[in-house]
C-alpha cells in the first residue's frame, strides 16, 4: 500500500508541474514595457544554454548580463533600469526561431541580444524582419548579408578574414591548406579566402571539411603531410579545434611545422586546447584579452570579478558586451525605444562607444561595426598578443564590394 | 459512465479540437495576447501529427523508430524547397551562388509547382520509408535492432545533408521563407496565420479519424497482435513483414505531412530536425501521452511542447532539462501508459479495480 | 609505403578507440541486452573524472611525477562508472528487464540528466586533460610518426580485452554471469543470486566506459556532449559484430574504423561518416544477427 501512495505523489508532482506549464502558456506577464510605461525596459538574451553549442555560448551571454548591470547601476537607459528576459535556444535553430518569435511578441522586449551560429541567426532574421524587432548579433561571421533588424557587432570577413590573408602574405606564406568544420561559415570563408589568393598569388594545395562532431582527425592530417602546404588556414570550429590541435600534437607537430592561422580560436578554446599545444600559432581577431586600452582593463576586472578569476574575456565576449552599449547609445540618441526611431539614429552613423577594443562605431548602411584588426600569437600563458595591428579602425564591407578581386569572382550574393 | 469510457478518447480529443478551433478567436478577443503564441500552438499541432504516426508504429505495432526526425524533416525539405522558390521566383538562391551553382539543380525542378510539391510531401517520405521498411522486415530485424538502425540512418542521411551544402544549404537548412499563405507573423498577417492554422487542423482532425478508423478495425487488432507475439501472428497465416512496412511507411508519411505544417509555422527547416536527439524528443511526446492510444500521442505532444516552451527560459533551463529526463525516466519505468494510463486506472476503474482487491483478499484469507 | 602504413596505423588506432568505448556496450547491450543510451555519457563521466584527478593531483604533486595522475585516473574512472553502473542498474534497469525498447528510452532520459549534470557541475565549457608527459609526442620510424597516446590507446584496448576474457571466461563469476544471461530461471534454479549478477555485469560495462572515458580525454575535448559523438559508432559495432561474442564487437570495431579511414582518404569526413553507417546497414540486411551468431533454437532471439 505504501508503494501505491508514494506513485500517487509521483502522478500529482507531474500533473502539477505539466498543469503550471500548459496554464501559463497563453498568458503574458507583463512587468516592464518596451515603450513608455513603468520604469524598466525589457530586453531579450536569447542563446544556447543547452545542447553543443552552450560552449560558446555562455560566456557571451554572461558578458551580456554583465554590461545590462553595469548600465542599471549607473542608472540605466532613458531613466529606466533594464529589465532581461531569457531564453534557451538549446543550439537548435528552429527552437531559436520560437523563441525569438516568444520574446518579441509575447514578451515584448525591445530589442534581442543573441545568437552564435550562423544558422540560427538565419533562422530568426526573418521573425526580426516580420515583427521589426532588432537583433545584436556579436560573433564574426561570413558576412554577404545585412538585414535591416540586425546589428553585427562581430568582425565581417574584411575585418577578419582578408586582413589575416594579407598578413600571411606580407609574412611570405605561399601554400595554404584550408581546413573548416563542415558549415556555412567555412565554405563561405573558404570562398573568399580562394579568391584573395589568386590574386595574391597564393597557392591553395588543398580543402577539406570536417565533420561537426568529428573526434579522430588522422585522415585529415595525413592529408595535410601530404599536400605539405606551409601555413593551415583552420576554420574548425569548437570541439573540432580541440582534437585537431591535441592529435596533431601527439605527432610532435608544432607551429614550427605547420603554423596555422586561426578563425574560431579565442581564448576559451586556448584554454581547452591547452597553451602548450597552441604556443605559436596564429590567429585574427579585433579584441583580445590582452589588448591594451583602458576600458579594457576595466572590463576584464570587471568580467573577472562577476564570474569568477579563471574565466577569460575573447572577442565574441568583447563585442556582446559591446552591443549593449551600444544599443544604449542609439536609444539615447533616438531619445525613445522604439525599434524604428533607434533605427534612425543608427542610419546616422554616429552610434559609436569606447569599447575595450577601442573605439567602434555602427556604420549606418550596413549595421556592421567599423572596428580594429588585430593578428595575434598564442603565447604560454595561454593569453593571446597582438602582433599586427591595424591603424584606426577597418570600415565593415559584409559584400566585399570594394575589394575588386572579389567583384571580379563574383562572390556578392544575388540580388 | 460506459459510454465515457469507451468514447473517452474521442471526447477527449473533440475538447482539445474545439479549444484549438478557439485559440484564433481567443487572440481576437485579446485573451491570448500574442499572436506568436496562436503560432506556437499551430507548430504544436505539427508535432501531434508526427506523434501520431509514431505511435502507430511503436504503441500499435511495437516498431521503435529512433529515426522519424528524417521523414519528418523531407517532408520539411520538400515543403520548404518549394517556399524558397516562391521566395526567389524559381531564380536559384543565395546557398547555391555560393556553392558555385549556375542555375537550378533538377532535385529542385519539381518544387516549382504546389501539386508537385505536395505530391513529394507525402511520396519522397514514403518510398524512402518504404524500400527500407521493405528489406528490414522482410530480413526480420526487428526489436531493437531495428531501433539501432534507424538511428544510424537518420545519422548517415544528416551527414549527407549536410555535406551536399550547394543542394540543402548545409546546416542552415532552408530559411527565410513564408507559409503557403503568405507571411504568417505579426498582428497584420494574423489573416494568413489563421487560414494556416484552421487548415492544420483540419489536417489533424483527418489524421486522427484515420488513424482512429486504422486501428479501430480488424488491422489495428494485427497490429497490436504483431507487437505482441510477432511469431504467433506469422504462424497464423499473416504476412508480417507486409504489415509492418505498410504501418510503416503510413507513418513516415503523416511524419512527412507533419513537417511540411512545421515548415509553414516554423519558416525554415535545418538538418536539426533530423538528428537522432529530435527523434526520440518525439518518442518522448508518445511515451509520456501514453502509447497505444491515438489520443495519448496528441495529448503527449501538446503537454510536453507546451511545457518546453514555457519552462525553458531563464533560469529555469537548467531545472527543465533534468524535470524532462526525469519525467521520461519515470513514466517509462512506472507508467507505461503514460498520462492516458495514469487517468485511465486512477479515474475510471478505480472502482472496478478496488473490487477485484477485495475478492482477491477474501479468496486469499 | 609510409603513407600505407599511415593509413593502417591511423584505421588501427581508430579501430581501438571504437572497440574501447563499445566494449562496455558490448557486455550491457551483447550479453544483457539492455540498450543503455546513458552508455555515452559514461564515457563522458570517465573524462571528468580524469580532469578531476588531474587538478587534485597537480594540488600536491610535484611537476616531475605528474604523469602519475594518469595512471591513478584509470582505476579511478572505472570505479566511479562502476558505482553509477550499479546505481543505474539498481534504481532503472532492474524494474525494465524484458521490457529492452522501454530501458532503451528511460536511459535515454538519464542520459538527458547527466549532461545537464555535467553542466551544472563543471559549467558548460569545455575543460582540458593535458597528456602526462610520457604520451605527448610520438615515436618516429622512417618516415611514419607514431603517437604515443595512440600506442598507449592500443595496449588498454588489449589489457581491457584480456581482462574481460579472464573476467567471463575463467573466472567463477564469468561462470554465473554466462549460465545467467544464457538461461535465467535455470541458473536461478542452481542457486545464482541472478540479481547481484545482472548489477555487477551492468556495472562492469559502465565501468569499461569509463577507462574509454580516460583515453578520449586526451584526443579532445571534454565537454557535456563528448558522449554523443561515440555512441552511434559504438552501437553499430556491437551490432555489426553480433550481440554475445567478445570476437565479434572487435572485428565490428575494426572494420568500422579501418573503413572510416580509407573512405576519409578518397572523400571528405562527413560523406565518410555516412558512407561507412550505410555500408553497415546494408551489410546488416544480409545478416541481420551481425557477423558471429550464437547458435540458438530458441524462436524469439
Amino acid at each position: 500500500m505504501k508503494k501505491g501512495y508514494w506513485k500517487k505523489g509521483i502522478v500529482l508532482a507531474m500533473t502539477a508541474i505539466l498543469a503550471f506549464g500548459v496554464a501559463g502558456c497563453g498568458k503574458r506577464k507583463d512587468t516592464g514595457s518596451s515603450n513608455g510605461g513603468g520604469d524598466t525596459v525589457k530586453v531579450g538574451i536569447l542563446h544556447s544554454l543547452t545542447g553543443s553549442m552552450a560552449i560558446s555560448e555562455e560566456a557571451v551571454r554572461d558578458a551580456e548580463v554583465l554590461a545590462i548591470n553595469e548600465i542599471n547601476k549607473s542608472g540605466g537607459v532613458l531613466g529606466k533600469k533594464i529589465k532581461y528576459v531569457e531564453e534557451d535556444g538549446a543550439s537548435e535553430p528552429s527552437t531559436f526561431a520560437t523563441k525569438a518569435e516568444k520574446l518579441i511578441d509575447s514578451e515584448g522586449v525591445a530589442t534581442v541580444f543573441g545568437c552564435w551560429t550562423s544558422s540560427s541567426r538565419k533562422a530568426v532574421k526573418t521573425a526580426f524582419e516580420d515583427y521589426n524587432n532588432l537583433l545584436w548579433y556579436p560573433v564574426q561571421y561570413e558576412g554577404m548579408e545585412s538585414s535591416k533588424n540586425i546589428v553585427y557587432t562581430g568582425a565581417a570577413p574584411n575585418q577578419q578574414i582578408v586582413p589575416a590573408i594579407e598578413y600571411l602574405k606580407k609574412k611570405g606564406y605561399k601554400k595554404m591548406f584550408l581546413l573548416g568544420s563542415d558549415y556555412v561559415f567555412p565554405r563561405t570563408a573558404n570562398m573568399i579566402i580562394k579568391a584573395q589568393a589568386k590574386a595574391l598569388g597564393m597557392e591553395v594545395v588543398g580543402e577539406e571539411y570536417a565533420d561537426m562532431d568529428q573526434t579522430d582527425f588522422a585522415a585529415v592530417i595525413a592529408k595535410i603531410e601530404k599536400a605539405k602546404p606551409d601555413v593551415i588556414v583552420n576554420t574548425l570550429n569548437g570541439t573540432g579545434n580541440v582534437s585537431f590541435f591535441k592529435q596533431m600534437a601527439e605527432k610532435n607537430y608544432t607551429s614550427k611545422d605547420y603554423m596555422t592561422m586561426s578563425f574560431s580560436i579565442a581564448e576559451e578554446e586556448v584554454k581547452t586546447i591547452g597553451a602548450k599545444i597552441l604556443k605559436g600559432h596564429m590567429v585574427s581577431w579585433n579584441y583580445y584579452e590582452t589588448t591594451n586600452t583602458k576600458e579594457n582593463k576595466k572590463f576584464v576586472a570587471a568580467y573577472k570579478k562577476k564570474y569568477g578569476k579563471n574565466r577569460v574575456t575573447s572577442d565574441p565576449v568583447e563585442a556582446g558586451y559591446d552591443a549593449v552599449y551600444l544599443w544604449k547609445a542609439a536609444v539615447e540618441k533616438a531619445g525613445s525605444f522604439d525599434v524604428d526611431d533607434v533605427r534612425k539614429a543608427i542610419k546616422t552613423g554616429t552610434i559609436s562607444f569606447q569599447a575595450p577594443e577601442g573605439k567602434v562605431t555602427i556604420d549606418g548602411n550596413n549595421q556592421h561595426l567599423a572596428k580594429p584588426v588585430r593578428i595575434g600569437v598564442i603565447k604560454g600563458d595561454g593569453l593571446i598578443y597582438t602582433t599586427y595591428e591595424t591603424k584606426g579602425t577597418v570600415k565593415p564591407d559584409p559584400y566585399l564590394k570594394s575589394y575588386d578581386w572579389a567583384v571580379k569572382a563574383k562572390l556578392q550574393p544575388l540580388e | 459512465m460506459k459510454k465515457i469510457k469507451k468514447q473517452g478518447s474521442n471526447i477527449c480529443f473533440l475538447i482539445i479540437v474545439i479549444l484549438l478551433a478557439l485559440v484564433p478567436i481567443m487572440y481576437q478577443y485579446e485573451l491570448i495576447e500574442a499572436s506568436s503564441t496562436v503560432l506556437f500552438i499551430g507548430k504544436c499541432m505539427a508535432f501531434a501529427i508526427v506523434a501520431i504516426g509514431l505511435d502507430l508504429i511503436w504503441g500499435y505495432t511495437g516498431i521503435l523508430s529512433l529515426g522519424h526526425g528524417l521523414y519528418f524533416a523531407l517532408g520539411g525539405y520538400a515543403m520548404a524547397m518549394y517556399l524558397k522558390l516562391q521566395r526567389t521566383g524559381g531564380g536559384i538562391t543565395d546557398f547555391m551562388h555560393i556553392g558555385g551553382l549556375k542555375e537550378l539543380p533538377l532535385v529542385w525542378k519539381p518544387f516549382l509547382s504546389l501539386p508537385v510539391s505536395i505530391f513529394l510531401i507525402l511520396f519522397v517520405p514514403g518510398i524512402l520509408a518504404g524500400v527500407i521498411g521493405y528489406f528490414i522486415f522482410k530480413n526480420r530485424v526487428k526489436g531493437v535492432y531495428f531501433s539501432i538502425i534507424s538511428q544510424a540512418l537518420t545519422w548517415a542521411a544528416y551527414s549527407i545533408f549536410i555535406a551536399l551544402s550547394p543542394y540543402t544549404n548545409g546546416n542552415v537548412g532552408i530559411t527565410d521563407i513564408q507559409s503557403v499563405f503568405g507571411s504568417i507573423k505579426g498582428s497584420m498577417n494574423f489573416g494568413n496565420l489563421q487560414i494556416l492554422f484552421y487548415s492544420a487542423l483540419i489536417l489533424l482532425i483527418l489524421v486522427y479519424a484515420g488513424a482512429k478508423f486504422l486501428t479501430g478495425r480488424k488491422f489495428g487488432k494485427l497490429l497490436i497482435a504483431i507487437r505482441d507475439g510477432e511469431n504467433r501472428t506469422y504462424f497464423s497465416g499473416y504476412q508480417v513483414s507486409r504489415y509492418k512496412t505498410f504501418i510503416y511507411v503510413l507513418s513516415a508519411i503523416l511524419a512527412g505531412i507533419a513537417g511540411a505544417i512545421f515548415v509553414n509555422f516554423n519558416g525554415s527547416i535545418t538538418p536539426n530536425q533530423m538528428t537522432i536527439a529530435y527523434s526520440i524528443t518525439m518518442v518522448i511526446w508518445v511515451a509520456v501521452g501514453g502509447r497505444g492510444t491515438i489520443i495519448g500521442a496528441v495529448i503527449g505532444a501538446f503537454l510536453i511542447n507546451m511545457c518546453e516552451y514555457k519552462l525553458s527560459s531563464g533560469g529555469l533551463v537548467e531545472v527543465w532539462q533534468y524535470l524532462i529526463g526525469a519525467i521520461f525516466c519515470i513514466t517509462i519505468i512506472f507508467f507505461k501508459g503514460g498520462i492516458i494510463g495514469i487517468v485511465r486506472d486512477h479515474l475510471f476503474a478505480s472502482g472496478r479495480r478496488k473490487k477485484a482487491e477485495r475478492r482477491e483478499l477474501r479468496q486469499n484469507s | 609505403m609510409v603513407q600505407l602504413i599511415n593509413t593502417l596505423f591511423n584505421g588501427l588506432s581508430l579501430s581501438s578507440i571504437v572497440l574501447l568505448t563499445s566494449l562496455g556496450l558490448a557486455i550491457t547491450f551483447g550479453l544483457m541486452r539492455v540498450i543503455n543510451m546513458a552508455h555515452g555519457e559514461f564515457v563522458m563521466i570517465g573524462a571528468y573524472t580524469t580532469y578531476v584527478v588531474q587538478n587534485v593531483f597537480s594540488g600536491f604533486l610535484p611537476e616531475s611525477i605528474q604523469w602519475i595522475f594518469y595512471f591513478a585516473a584509470i582505476p579511478i574512472a572505472f570505479g566511479i562508472t562502476f558505482l553509477f553502473g550499479s546505481i543505474l542498474e539498481k534504481l532503472v534497469i532492474s524494474r525494465l528487464y524484458g521490457r529492452e525498447m522501454d530501458s532503451l528510452l528511460a536511459t535515454w532520459g538519464i542520459s538527458l540528466i547527466l549532461q545537464q549534470a555535467a553542466r551544472s557541475i563543471f559549467g558548460t565549457q569545455g575543460v582540458n586533460v593535458t597528456a602526462p608527459s610520457f604520451l605527448q609526442g610520438g615515436l618516429k620510424i622512417g618516415g611514419c610518426t607514431f603517437s604515443y597516446n595512440r600506442i598507449f590507446i592500443i595496449f588498454l584496448v588489449l589489457l581491457c580485452l584480456i581482462g574481460m576474457y579472464f573476467v567471463i571466461y575463467r573466472s567463477g563469476f564469468g561462470k554465473k554471469m554466462r549460465a545467467v544471461m544464457q538461461n535465467r530461471p535455470m541458473a536461478q534454479c542452481m542457486g545464482i543470486d541472478s540479481r547481484k549478477v545482472d548489477n555487477i555485469t551492468f556495472a562492469i560495462g559502465s565501468g569499461l566506459a569509463g577507462i574509454a572515458g580516460c583515453s578520449v580525454a586526451l584526443l579532445g575535448s571534454i565537454d557535456s556532449t563528448i558522449g554523443q559523438s561515440y555512441i552511434v559508432n559504438s552501437f553499430m559495432a556491437v551490432v555489426l559484430g553480433g550481440v554475445g561474442k567478445l570476437a565479434g564487437t572487435v572485428l565490428g570495431s575494426g572494420i568500422i574504423g579501418f573503413s572510416s579511414i580509407f573512405t576519409e582518404n578518397y572523400t571528405s569526413s562527413t560523406i565518410a561518416k555516412a558512407l561507412v553507417l550505410l555500408i553497415v546497414i546494408i551489410f546488416l540486411q544480409k545478416r541481420p544477427q551481425g557477423l558471429f551468431v550464437i547458435k540458438s533454437r530458441s524462436l524469439d532471439e
